[in-house]
Formats: C-alpha cells, structure tokens, sequence
C-alpha cells in the first residue's frame, strides 16, 4: 500500500469518527431539551387536568336538596388566566 | 587506434556516468523520501532519485530534480539546489537539449560562484565543457576544463585532477592534437598509477605507446612502453609485461639498435613460452625473424620466420601470417630470390586481404551486435519506463479509488448521521406536537370552564341575592301589612314560594350548566338518599328503590338529563305523599332495548285523568320531560294508585 493510500484511510477513519463524535454529542443534546420540555409540557398538563378534575369534584356535592351551589362552585387558584 | 578510441570513449563514459543505484535501492529510496519531512536530507534524496532515474527512466528524472530544486530554494539550502541543477542538466545532456542543459548548467555555476564551492565548481565546469566537446567546441570546452583542473588542484583531490587531465587529453584528441593527448592522457595515468588505481592503466599506457608510434616518436614510445612493464612486473601480469617488452623491441629495432632489440624479444619470448602464449609467442618469432633481417642474418632470420609461420599456421593466426609472409617476402627477396619473394608476396597480400575481409566482416557485424544491443537497451529502457510509468498510473488510480472511496464513505456516513438526527427530530417534534396539542385542549377546556364558573357565581350572587331580597321584602309585606286580606296574603305567599322555587331552579341551571356529566352510579345515590330522606319524612309510608341488574351504573347522562329525571322522581314522589296516602310508593329502574325507564309508582287514591285539574307539580315534570325531549306517561285511576313513567333513550 502506498503511503498516500493508507493517509486517505487514516483521514477517513479520523473524519468518521469526528463525525461520529459530533452527531452523538448533537443528537444529545437534543434528547435532553426535548425530554425537558416534555416535562414541562407534562407538568402543564397535569396542572391542568388537576384543576378541573378538583373543580368536578367540586361540582359533584352539590346537593339537590340543600341547593348548597356557593359551596360547589371552586374558583382554581392555580392556573392563572390572563 | 581502435584500442585508443575505445578506451578514450570508456573513460569519458565513466567520466560522464553518475554512479547508478539498483532497482532495489530506489524503491527504497522512494519509500524512505515519501515518509520524509521537507528538508535538506529530503532535498539529498530528490537528488539521488534523479540521478538514478537520468540512467534508467529519463522521463522521471526531470521531475524528482525539479521538485528537489524547489524544496532547496524554499529551505534557503545553496548546495541542494545547485546539485539539483546538476542533476537537472545531466538530464538536459541525456536528452540531446545541449542548451537547456548549458543553460541549467551555468544557474548551477553561478550559485556555486555566490557559495564559494570549489568542489561544485570543479564539477560544474566539467559538466559544461562535456556539453561543449559534445557540441563540438573543443576549444571553449578546454577553456571549462582548465578552469575546473584549477579548482581540482585547489582542493588537492587527486582522483578530480586524474580525471581533469584525462578530460583535457580526450578534447585534445579530438582535435587531432597527439602530442597534447599523450601528455595528458600520461598525466592523468601517473596520478593513477601514484594513487594505487591500477585498472585500466597498463591498457592506457599502451594507447600512447601506440600514439607516440603512429608520430615515430620512439623514445617517448619506449618510455611510456617502460611505465607498462613496470606496472604489469608489480601486479605480476606476465602477459602484459610480454607485451611490453615486445613493443619495446619493436621501437629498437626501428630504432636500428638491434642488439637492444633482440634482448626484449628475447625476454618476451621467454615469457610466452612460461605462460604458453602461442600467439604472443609466433608473433615475438616473426618479429625476431624481422630483425634478423634487418640485421642481414637471413639464415637465422629464415629459422625464426620458418617457426613463428609454422605456429601461425597450426592455430590459424592470420595476424601472425600476414607478417610472416610479408617478412619471407622480404627475406627471399633480399637473397635475390624474386620468385619465392613474389610468391610470398602474393601470400601476404592473400592473407592481409583475408584479414581485412576478416576485419571488414568482424566491424559489421560488431556494429551490428553494437546497433542491436543498443536498440534492445534502448526498447528495454523504454519498456521499463513504460511498466513504471504504468505502475504509477495504476498506483494513482487506485490512490483516486481509494480517495473516492473514503469520499464516498463520509458522505454516506454524514447522510446517514443527518438521516438518523432528522428522524429524532421530527420524532421529538411529534411528540412534543401531540402534548402541546392535548395541552391546549386542556387548557382551551379549563379557561372556558372556568369563565363559565365565574359567570354562574356572579349569577348566583347578584340574581340569587336580588331574588332572595324579594322573599325577604314580601315576607316582611305580609307581616308589616296585617290586615292584609287572605286573598292578598296568600297572592304574596304564592309570589314568594314562585320566587323561592325560581332560586332553585336558577341553582340547579347553572350547577347543570358547569356539570358537564353525572354517572348514573351518582344519579343512583343522589335519589337513594331522597328516598331515605322521604322515608325519615313519612313514617307510615314504606318506599322502595330497585334498579335492574341490566342497567349499566357507569352509564353517563348529562347534567341536565340527570337532574331533571331527579327532579320529575322527587316531584312524583312528593306528589305521591302529598295527595295519593298511598302505604307504599315504588321506585324502580329498568334498560331495556338502550331505553332506561324510571316508574315512579304508589297504591294511593288516584285520580281520574279526565276530570283533575293538572297542578304546578304536573305541569312542571311534563315541563322538563319536554326539555329533555322523553317521553313522561302518568297513569293513574280512581282506587288504583297512580303511576309516572319516564323513559330516557341512551
């Protein structure tokens, strides 16, 4: 093998594994933002899906005959609308 | 002549030669200069390379010279690049171009002028007068010559100086002038002689030997024919030293100092007969035979003749014979024997035309031999060029292939990397897509959820507030205004109940109005706890609530299907204990066919259809059957109880 054959290989070995090297620190990267904001996300809707179930519960003891609306109408205090 | 020509022509070759590597040291060479760093060993290799490839593939030199010649001038290193130069215009010689390689010769000279290099100086001037004397320009070429003698003197190198002189004779004989060859083709082999490089040197003194003859200068003959003998009596060379000492008798004879003469055949012949040289041997008898002669002893010079002719012609040495005959010829016809003399005469020239057949026929066919072998060099140089060039074309080719190969590689590489990562991506884009998506569903829901929640609480505090006020305010009417009359008084208490039940059902609206769902497991209890509530009411009343196994309890109704069927029971009911005094009062739920049915039914009075005036109570189920769009039967008869029937398609 010639030498400037076995500097080719070399250099493409060297450029694969650059290669390699960047798209998994990349690739990483982009793992951990997204499993961040899927947190977030998750989070948001958990917040969410808390406060209208506490809101239904809310809603289920009102009575029909004591008519106590006042009681089973919870305003959240959680989210805040804007 | 022939002998000087050739070995004047050897000796230039050699002169001219640059010592040639093997194929096997080049490839070294070429290994060890492709792993080298640039500088000056790898500028010394270029060299090497060049000079090699000058001698075997003409076509390869130029380049490794000139890329030698670069590398020198880039790392500032004088000798590398007037070497290279060198180098560069041996190549020019090689290939006929005597300007281009003057002209490389002289950028040579002049950076070894800049440098002070008398040794590159010596051998630059002696590149360019070769290029002259191959021009034919022997005069400008000695002018180059001396001046590289002087530099050679300058640095005492002997071997320089030796080959100088020899260079100078060669021009000399060139231009016919053989006084000049002699001296300095002896010059030079003295300087050889004292340096102990005895090859070649007796072969060399002969040459001017036979120069120095061809002037019939035969003292100097002799004293060159001396410097051989003595040579060839130290390495012991018998044959040579038989050589000598006969061409030494050859100049006394023509020296007419026959005595002389016949002492150094004499020598020879006893030499050649030790040695067994039968050539030399017949030719030293003929030659003896000849000075008898001369000597007028034709007796002793027919003996001589007789025996050197007699060897001659049992080996059949033409050379011998010619002299031979030509000496009887003489003999017989210095005898006055005209008719032997003539007939040896007619041998002699025989035999000399024979020979010169011989010489003719020998010159043809050495030059043919000479031609061929120079072609078959020549094809065999060209073939080797063409299996290098060859070889460095497949060697370039599968360098490219190589290249596009690892090209290719990456590239398939950097696609798949980019390939996988925009998988990711839009993967992570998905499933981000999907949750944003359900987060804003839950939100949009929430938000709305909670605007409607806080309208019903603004409904229900300034309308339920303002409603109960006006309870409040006829209550306070009824008892501030107690002569009031009945009629009066019960207007008001029917305005205050109608205003009370409106509180309730505004509550129950805008309770159902938030409550998106109400399972029928809940709808169950809801009504449970009525009935048990009924039964703390109304001791003497027994109530029962059956729901079929068939319905299913996580069946979902909406708010208002489930609180208006809760309030047609509670209002069935209140209507069985306030009207019917029934004992007992039934509640059951039945499914059947995706249709529930809800009965309501009592064991009370009852009532004829036809003639009751249908009260609030009735009116307000049928209402909210209506509302709900199902169907309400009452059923009822004088004696048999009553019966209300709703019937809610799922």
């Amino acid at each position: 093998m010639v030498p400037g054959q076995s500097i080719i290989i070399v250099l493409t070995i060297c450029l694969a594994l650059s290669l390699f090297v960047y798209f998994y620190w990349k690739n990483k990267n982009l793992k951990e933002s997204h499993l961040l904001l899927l947190v977030n996300l998750n989070e948001d809707v958990l917040r969410n899906t808390s406060q209208i179930r506490k809101r239904n519960e809310g809603l289920d003891t009102y009575h029909f005959l004591k008519y106590n609306l006042s009681e089973a109408l919870i305003v959240q205090s959680d989210i805040n609308f804007s | 002549m022939r002998k000087i020509v050739f070995s004047v022509f050897l000796l230039l070759i050699t002169f001219l030669g640059s010592a040639q590597e093997t194929q096997k040291n080049i490839d070294s060479l070429l290994t060890v200069l492709s792993n080298s760093k640039a500088d000056t060993a790898k500028v010394r290799l270029y060299k090497q390379i060049a000079s090699h490839y000058n001698v075997t593939h003409l076509d390869s030199a130029k380049a490794f010279a000139e890329e030698g010649i670069v590398l020198a001038r880039q790392l500032v290193y004088p000798q590398g690049e007037w070497e290279g130069l060198n180098v560069l215009g041996n190549y020019f010689e090689r290939k006929n171009d005597y300007e281009a390689a003057l002209k490389t010769y002289n950028e040579a000279l002049d950076i070894v002028k800049a440098t002070e290099s008398t040794k590159g100086f010596a051998v630059v001037l002696n590149n360019i007068a070769t290029i002259y004397i191959r021009k034919g320009e022997y005069d400008e070429a000695l002018t180059y010559m001396f001046e590289g003698l002087k530099a050679e003197e300058a640095l005492e190198n002997q071997n320089g100086i030796a080959q100088a002189y020899n260079n100078i004779g060669v021009a000399y004989y060139y231009i016919q002038d053989f006084d000049k060859t002699t001296f300095y083709l002896t010059k030079a082999l003295e300087i050889q002689e004292s340096l102990g490089n005895f090859d070649g040197l007796i072969n060399g003194y002969n040459n001017v030997g036979a120069i120095r003859i061809h002037q019939e200068k035969y003292d100097e003959a002799i004293t060159v024919y001396e410097k051989a003998l003595s040579i060839s009596t130290k390495i012991s060379d018998r044959k040579n030293q038989a050589i000598a000492l006969s061409n030494i008798g050859i100049c006394w004879t023509m020296l007419k100092d026959y005595s002389k003469s016949e002492q150094f055949y004499d020598r020879s012949l006893a030499l050649r007969d030790q040695i067994g040289d039968l050539d030399g041997k017949a030719n030293s008898l003929v030659n003896m035979g000849t000075l008898f002669i001369e000597q007028g002893n034709f007796l002793k010079a027919e003996v001589y003749l007789n025996r050197g002719m007699e060897i001659a012609n049992r080996n059949g040495l033409k050379t011998i014979k010619e002299g031979g005959y030509q000496g009887l010829s003489n003999l017989f016809e210095a005898k006055g024997d005209y008719k032997k003399s003539n007939a040896y005469l007619k041998e002699y020239v025989a035999v000399k035309d024979s020979i010169l057949n011989e010489d003719n026929a020998r010159i043809i066919a050495e030059t043919e031999t000479k031609y061929e072998t120079e072609k078959k060099e020549k094809e065999l140089l060209e073939h080797r060029a063409l299996i290098a060039e060859k070889e460095l074309e497949v060697k370039q080719k599968n360098t490219m292939l190589f290249g596009s190969l690892g090209l290719a590689l990456l590239l398939g590489l950097l696609g798949y990397l980019f390939y996988s990562q925009q998988r990711l991506k839009n993967r992570q884009l998905q499933k981000e897509s999907e949750l944003k998506t359900a987060l804003a569903k839950i939100e949009t829901q929430n938000r709305l959820q909670e605007q409607r929640l806080r309208i019903s609480r603004d409904l229900h505090d300034n309308i339920g507030a303002q409603l109960t006020f006006i309870i409040s305010s006829l209550d306070n009417l009824k008892y501030g205004f107690k002569d009031m009359g009945d009629k009066l008084s019960d207007r008001l208490s029917g305005i205050s109940g109608f205003t009370s039940q409106t509180i309730y059902e505004l509550r129950d609206t805008i309770w159902a109005m938030n409550k998106e769902n109400i399972t029928f497991e809940d709808l169950q209890a809801r009504i449970s706890n009525f009935i048990e509530q009924a039964k703390v009411a109304s001791e003497n009343t027994s109530f029962s609530f059956k729901i079929a196994s068939e319905v299913n309890k996580e069946h979902l109704l909406s708010s208002v299907e489930g609180m208006n069927s809760y309030r047609i029971i509670q209002e069935a009911v209140n209507n069985a204990l306030k009207y019917s005094e029934a004992t007992t009062i039934d509640v059951t739920i039945s499914e059947k066919n995706k249709v529930i049915r809800i009965a309501i039914e009592d064991n009370g009075k009852g009532f004829n259809q036809n003639e009751i005036v249908e009260g609030n109570g009735l009116n307000n189920m049928k209402k909210r059957a209506r509302d709900l769009g199902v169907k309400l039967e009452v059923t009822s008869a004088l004696g048999e109880g009553t019966a209300v029937v709703l019937t809610l398609n799922k």
